[in-house]
């Protein structure tokens, strides 16, 4: 499968159309648009030890778009993330990240990426970590100053500036780890499960952030257990225990299985995938939900 | 590479280490602690050693003179005890005996030595196989002996004419301490004192460095640095430049503690800057360990390795040239050889840069290549 059958496919998908299978992995198309992609990945595997964490992926991020990577832990979203920011090498297939090979020194200064474990300073204040970061991107002097104070603004620490790290609660730690992810203004944005133990009403205000990012012209590609809020992105890339199995829109994804709820739709494209798998006498492991 | 981003690196290293107390501790108050208690341990306590005087070609008055200006010296640090061993009894049977914890002999031509101006030689002969207590009688003596010995009565031979006796010195001999270090060596105290820096420094800076640097793994941050645009050899030279002022602060706050509180004799700069070559060798080495290790606990697996063996075959213990020849080329492929070799060199042996150069371009070699190796295994950094 070629990354311009994933173009039209998510077409057909968006569509609703008839012709589509559930299982993305399997799902055919034809020619391609021409549009710039964020991600493009073809056959992509990627294994620790005998085990496929990511396996024969085939994707295709636009850019610009608000993408959401939807699946239970160890469905290889982090490992995908990894691939992206060049941490990981592929042990074969193919991966372009803004038409660069991930890695190189100019794709990284245009990449943010907030990891899902903290990834801070805890022994420095939110504005030092921040500043810190910023700095390893370039920045110095004024546009320094500027850029850490907007952003301190953006995740609401503004009068928590100078407060170590330690001393502030979950949710404020995660939004300075956010902070010092988008504090350089990256073109293309990796989030990491940014919403886990995040109250209601910031995750809200998260999400606010992130579909106004994506407005801007920014690439994101969130990663997250929970289905309902990534129902905020424009497309959605379900996987499986490392297989990419349906993407689509939220509501094309809805309608193709007749679900309510972006849950059930998940677990309708895994016992697709699980029964296909099985047939093909491969089965997967990994749970449904 | 960007210096920007070396010096971004070092700077919060500094600014993190100098919130850190413990790590502060670690650095400046343990060694001197360390240092304080083994001078405690190594000082030999109030024991006062029996001393036997025994000399060929000496009048017995001349032995009995020296005794009582030996035995009538009360200061703490010099008092002896001497006792009189019978003539049957060899100087070897008294040792092993325990009868005397020292014997004082002067050589068959001691006395026209110095009747002559020639230097002129005790030997302190003592059983050696405790060398704290032995080098203890030494100091003793060697404290001792200059203020009994000068204004001896002048002897003079019978054919010396009248005049002669103005050519003869007062100026006290020389003693030999069988199986006694060297001169500056007062206990020995004084000859592992200029060692302890350099082990400290390495130890604590390898063990700053390695843990400093496997909590960026642990704490998700060397993710974060790796996918920004650092390169892992920025992140290794921004470690190398961070440590350093701490590494030189505890090389010099050790060298001169060694030297004043423990009153161990002074290392010189040539030391201190051996030492501060040995410290970028051990963040190194901190480095490349971290680099191999998963958790924290693996980098301190790595001690027995890193650190004991070189505690074991840099010298200080014994000579190097007292190991088995096998494993003598061991202790030269390390670091801390050549710093405690420079360290004690200039301590014990008075010697200056001109000497110690060979050893400080063995560090200087040992720094690039280590550096070199740091920055290499930065490769194997995973996030």
């Amino acid at each position: 499968m070629t990354t311009a059958d994933y173009t039209v496919r998510d077409r057909m998908t968006q569509a609703g159309c008839p012709g589509n299978r559930r299982t993305g992995a399997t799902m055919q198309a034809g020619q391609s648009d021409a549009g710039p992609a964020a991600v493009r990945c073809e056959s992509l595997v990627r294994s620790f030890g005998e085990r496929p964490v990511i396996d024969q992926l085939d994707l295709r991020i636009e850019a610009g778009s608000l993408y959401g990577l939807v699946g239970p832990n160890g469905a290889g979203k982090t490992t995908l993330f990894r691939l992206i920011a060049g941490l990981l090498e592929p042990d074969s297939g193919l991966i372009e990240v803004l038409g660069q090979r991930p890695g190189s020194p100019a794709l990284r200064a245009s990449l943010g990426y907030m990891t899902q474990s903290l990834a801070l300073y805890t022994d420095l204040t939110a504005a030092e970590n921040i500043r810190f970061f910023a700095r390893l991107y370039g920045l110095a002097g004024e546009a320094l100053r500027v850029a850490v104070a907007e952003v301190l603004a953006l995740v609401e620490l503004s009068g928590r500036s100078d407060s170590l790290v330690r001393e502030l609660s979950g949710g404020m730690q995660r939004r300075v780890s956010l902070a010092c992810a988008v504090v350089h203004k990256p073109r293309l944005l990796l989030l990491d499960e940014p919403t886990a133990g995040v109250d209601p009403q910031l995750r809200a205000t998260f999400w606010d952030a992130f579909n106004t990012w994506a407005a801007t012209g920014t690439t994101l590609i969130v990663a997250t257990h929970h289905v309902e809020e990534a129902r905020r992105c424009d497309r959605l890339g379900l996987f499986r225990a490392g297989r990419h199995i349906a993407d689509g829109t939220p509501d094309a994804l809805l309608e193709q299985t007749g679900t309510n709820d972006l849950e059930s739709a998940f677990v309708s494209f895994a016992q697709s995938a699980e029964t296909d798998a099985a047939r093909r006498g491969t089965p997967r492991s990994g749970v449904t939900k | 590479m960007s210096v920007h981003r070396v010096f971004t690196i070092a700077a919060r290293l500094l600014r993190q280490l100098g919130r850190d107390r413990r790590a502060i501790a670690l650095v400046i108050v343990v060694p001197i602690v360390v240092m304080g208690l083994l001078a405690v341990v190594l000082n030999p306590g109030d024991k006062i050693p029996r001393v036997a005087l025994r000399a060929s070609g000496t009048t017995d008055l001349f032995l009995r003179d020296i005794e009582n200006r030996i035995g009538a010296i009360d200061d703490e640090d010099e008092r002896v005890e001497v006792v009189v061993l019978a003539d049957d009894m060899t100087t070897e049977q008294a040792l092993v005996a325990g009868k005397v914890d020292a014997v004082l002999e002067f050589p068959p031509k001691f006395i026209e030595e110095r009747v002559s101006g020639n230097r002129s030689t005790m030997i302190i002969r003592v059983e050696g196989s405790d060398p704290m207590w032995t080098a203890d009688i030494g100091k003793r003596l060697r404290l001792a002996l200059p203020d009994s010995l000068v204004g001896l009565p002048k002897i003079l031979p019978a054919d010396c004419a009248s005049h002669c006796g103005d050519t003869i010195p007062d100026s006290p001999p020389t003693t030999d301490v069988i199986g006694v270090y060297g001169e500056q060596v007062d206990d020995a105290m004084d000859f592992y004192a200029p060692v302890l820096p350099p082990f400290f420094v390495f130890f604590f800076v390898f063990l700053l460095a390695g843990l400093t640097f496997q909590r960026e793994r642990v704490s998700g941050t060397a993710e974060r640095l790796l996918a920004s645009p650092l390169r892992r050899s920025e992140l290794v030279a921004g470690y190398m430049l961070g440590f350093l002022p701490a590494a030189l602060i505890q090389a010099t706050i050790t060298v001169l503690f060694a030297r004043y509180a423990l009153g161990g004799p002074w290392a010189g700069w040539e030391g201190v800057v051996a030492i501060g070559l040995l410290a970028l060798c051990a963040e190194s080495a901190g480095v490349f360990v971290s680099a191999f290790a998963r958790t924290e606990f693996e980098v301190i697996q790595f001690i027995p390795v890193v650190i004991l063996s070189q505690l074991l075959l840099c010298g200080v213990f014994w000579q190097i040239s007292d190991l088995p020849t096998w494993l003598q080329p061991a202790s030269r492929v390390m670091p801390l050889t050549y710093a405690v070799e420079v360290v004690r060199d200039c301590a014990i042996r008075q010697f200056g840069w001109r000497q110690v150069w060979p050893d400080l371009l063995a560090l200087v070699g040992f720094t690039v290549g280590s550096v070199i190796l740091g920055a290499l295994s930065a490769k194997h950094v995973k996030a």
